[in-house]
């Protein structure tokens, strides 16, 4: 009997498993699906999964439509130059707030939550005032330095840093290691899910933005890939979906690129800090 | 070892990539810019604007060429069309150089540029929707008179303009006359009509909401199609409703209060009838547009109420769903009222060489076959100056199609006076609102009316600061 009752559990388990899995996957097939059709099948009020004849021609007219070689050198700088700033800011902050005692220790904490809970939408129009003071709008620095630190990556590394036993860093301290090389030697490796995490979550982030880039940027030649996706749209006119699906699938493979590689320091991450 | 190697050669790659990031002036980020310009070139000809940039730069410190921003909305085809036209522009001249950048919808594009002109950042040109252009010119000193250029009459004046599509961008300022923006692409709403299916059903073309009434009373209970007519969600259509079906204005004489309880419940509660019945379809949330282009296409619904400038995608739904297309006006109620749209040319104030250049480019956007008229022909918008109307290629669509020939007759209905009440273009949310409550929830009319009126009234105060 309990051998019958825990087989129907995990075939139940495993049906709701299918059904969230085919809820969150459903969305990107659509979309690949889409992006493969012809006008006609997009067009049309009957729904078609499966392509007649697979349009691989959308995606060189998407690719045409607009600069992407272009867009995705920029997004990738602006990317590879907000994770890296990031990382030297926010490691060295979240350790001092995790291992080290100092006066309004709790106090600057405080303040990096109240950040934390601060919407961009409040805090664009100083910060654009002060990229525009600096002569930055239009370059692709005033879409890396607004984003060269986050309250939430502190956070969530501050969590990570503080499960690493003190015994270990007055160890080395003993060894006469420095802060840094504690940081480095210690702390990062010890934390790699969190530093995959927070990456990651960075990466997603930034990748997708839309707002920040469209307000900080005038011209194509420092603009992200999201504004080039968003150009597929028609203001007025006709809407080719399988051309801006197709546009919206460069957007997409990089990020699951990303998260194929670092899926298993993600979920080690969240399960391990509790945050679900 | 191969780690540190890897590392070292990962900074470099990232600090030589960095320098890109830097703005115009510093000798390593132009080098970097100016190479990003030839991979945009090489890229697109839609990017020709961008890939030129240093180049007309460069140009303009020996004086020769001044350098103008102009900021649009057009995405997809629409774009396309438009930076060909930039690009004609350019190759037609040395003078000016015209950098057109896509800055998103228009509301995107209006609240990027109201950020960037507090900042000083502004452009010299902004394409604007219709109801965006009153959230620039609201504040005096942001938009530039464009009767300072149209009175020197020197190859485009305020004559050849249509009224229907100016008269509402005019106002008083300092006892002076002012115009906020020149419209490029107008519009109004028309009522399209799948005429294969009106004559299976016997029915015809309704001229007034009564025979509208009866004519999708005909189609939908007789089984034809699923509704009877369509219309997208969006708020331009109160500003048809109001004074269409009832032959009042919306706000009170003094332009501070919202003032037509007794014309909104009638026209609503008209309205919902004909939603409880399927005779009216009020459009999904979202891609309205695109859902009901499908619906017609697949004939579900007869009559879709649209922008004119939607002209273009009808005729490829009636092609592909295999019926005739006939375009007709709105039906009328009290009068055959309805308000206009589409998008239209804002110049910012600023340097005057600069204003000099744009009016250069504005008015050969008016006057050549490589212009207007080639965004205008492309799509289903209307001529917004007899000029345009007569050029080549808007003559030729004239001639070659007749839906869009007799949608010309709409222009006599304009009634934009909405737009001449101060904070009007702040409604849009309520509205919304009220009309979301209506159509879909089937609330009272009355009540929502009283729930407008309040959130209204409240925005108009805030607008005339009284």
């Amino acid at each position: 009997m309990y051998k019958v009752r825990k087989r129907i559990g995990s075939v139940i388990s495993v049906i709701l498993k299918l059904i969230v899995s085919f809820i969150f996957i459903f969305p990107f097939l659509w979309m690949l699906s889409v992006s493969l059709q012809s006008d006609a099948e997009t067009q049309s009020m009957s729904l078609t999964l499966i392509p007649k004849v697979l349009q691989f021609q959308n995606y060189v007219n998407a690719w045409h439509s607009a600069p992407f070689p272009l867009y995705i050198r920029n997004s990738l700088l602006i990317i590879v130059g907000i994770v890296v700033l990031q990382m030297l800011i926010m490691v060295p902050a979240a350790y001092a707030f995790a291992k080290m005692e100092f006066k309004g220790k709790n106090i600057l904490f405080g303040i990096i939550l109240i950040a934390f809970m601060m919407p961009i939408q409040i805090r664009f129009i100083p910060i654009y005032f002060m990229m525009s003071d600096w002569n930055l709008i239009d370059t692709l620095w005033s879409q890396i330095i607004p984003h060269m630190t986050d309250a939430f990556g502190i956070f969530l590394l501050r969590q990570y840093f503080m499960q690493v036993p003190d015994e270990l860093i007055e160890a080395a301290k003993l060894d006469k290691s420095t802060d840094l090389q504690i940081m480095w030697k210690i702390m990062l490796p010890m934390s790699r899910p969190g530093v995959a995490s927070v990456i990651l979550l960075s990466f997603v982030g930034h990748w997708n933005d839309y707002f920040w880039p469209l307000v900080m940027t005038n011209s194509d030649a420092v603009r992200p890939i999201t504004i080039g996706v968003a150009r597929l749209k028609a203001t007025e006119g006709s809407l080719f979906w399988n051309t801006i699906m197709a546009g919206n699938m460069f957007l997409v493979i990089p990020v699951l690129i990303i998260y194929f590689f670092m899926a298993r320091n993600i979920i080690k991450s969240f399960t391990y800090t509790g945050i679900k | 070892m191969n780690k540190r190697i890897m590392a070292a050669a990962l900074s470099a790659s990232m600090a030589l990539g960095l320098t890109a990031c830097g703005g115009a002036g510093g000798g390593a980020s132009t080098t970097a810019k100016t190479e990003a310009a030839k991979t945009t070139a090489a890229a697109s000809s839609t990017t020709t604007a961008a890939a030129t940039t240093k180049a007309a730069a460069s140009q303009s410190s020996d004086g020769s060429t001044v350098e103008i921003n102009f900021w649009h909305s057009m995405g997809g085809k629409n774009g396309e069309v438009l930076a060909a036209i930039v690009d004609s522009y350019n190759a037609s001249q040395s003078k000016v150089h015209v950098t057109a950048t896509y800055q998103g919808g228009y509301y995107d594009s209006i609240a990027n540029a109201q950020t960037a002109i507090a900042a000083g950042n502004g452009p010299d040109l902004i394409q604007s929707g219709t109801g965006q252009v009153f959230l620039l010119s609201g504040t005096e000193g942001i938009v530039a008179n464009m009767y300072d250029y149209l009175d020197k009459n020197d190859g485009l004046s305020r004559d050849d303009f249509y009224n229907s599509f100016i008269y509402m961008y005019e106002s008083d300022q300092n006892g002076k006359k002012f115009l906020s923006c020149l419209p490029m692409g107008s519009s109004t709403p028309v009522l399209y009509c799948n005429k294969t299916l009106l004559d299976k059903a016997g029915v015809s073309i309704p001229k007034t909401w009564d025979e509208m009434k009866e004519a999708c009373a005909t189609l939908v209970d007789g089984g034809y199609c699923d509704y009877g007519f369509a219309q997208p969600r969006d708020s331009w259509y109160f500003w048809m409703a109001i004074p269409n079906f009832t032959g009042k204005e919306a706000f009170s004489s003094d332009g501070l209060k919202l003032d037509c309880k007794d014309g909104a419940v009638k026209t609503y509660t008209f309205a919902q009838d004909l939603i409880k019945k399927n005779y009216m379809y009020p459009g999904p949330a979202s891609e309205g547009g695109a859902t009901i282009n499908q619906m017609m296409q697949a004939q579900q619904c007869a009559f879709y109420i649209n922008s004119v400038g939607g002209l273009k995608n009808q005729e490829t739904a009636a092609e592909a769903g295999g019926y005739e297309l006939v375009v007709s006006d709105v039906p009328a109620g009290a009068t055959k009222d309805v308000p206009s749209g589409g998008n239209v040319l804002v110049m910012l104030e600023g340097d005057q060489k600069k204003k000099d250049a744009t009016w250069d480019f504005l008015k050969w956007m008016y006057t050549s076959d490589d212009g207007i008229a080639k965004f205008i022909a492309n799509s289903g918008y209307f001529a917004p100056t007899e000029k345009v109307k007569n050029s080549k290629p808007v003559a030729d669509k004239l001639t070659n199609d007749e839906n869009y020939k007799r949608a010309y007759s709409a222009i006599d209905n304009v009634n934009s006076n909405y737009y001449m009440v101060n904070g009007s273009s702040n409604l849009s949310t309520p509205i919304m609102t009220f009309m979301d409550a209506v159509f879909y929830d089937l609330e009272d009319p009355a009540a929502q009316y009283d729930v407008l009126k309040e959130a209204c009234d409240e925005a108009l105060a805030e607008a005339n600061d009284k």
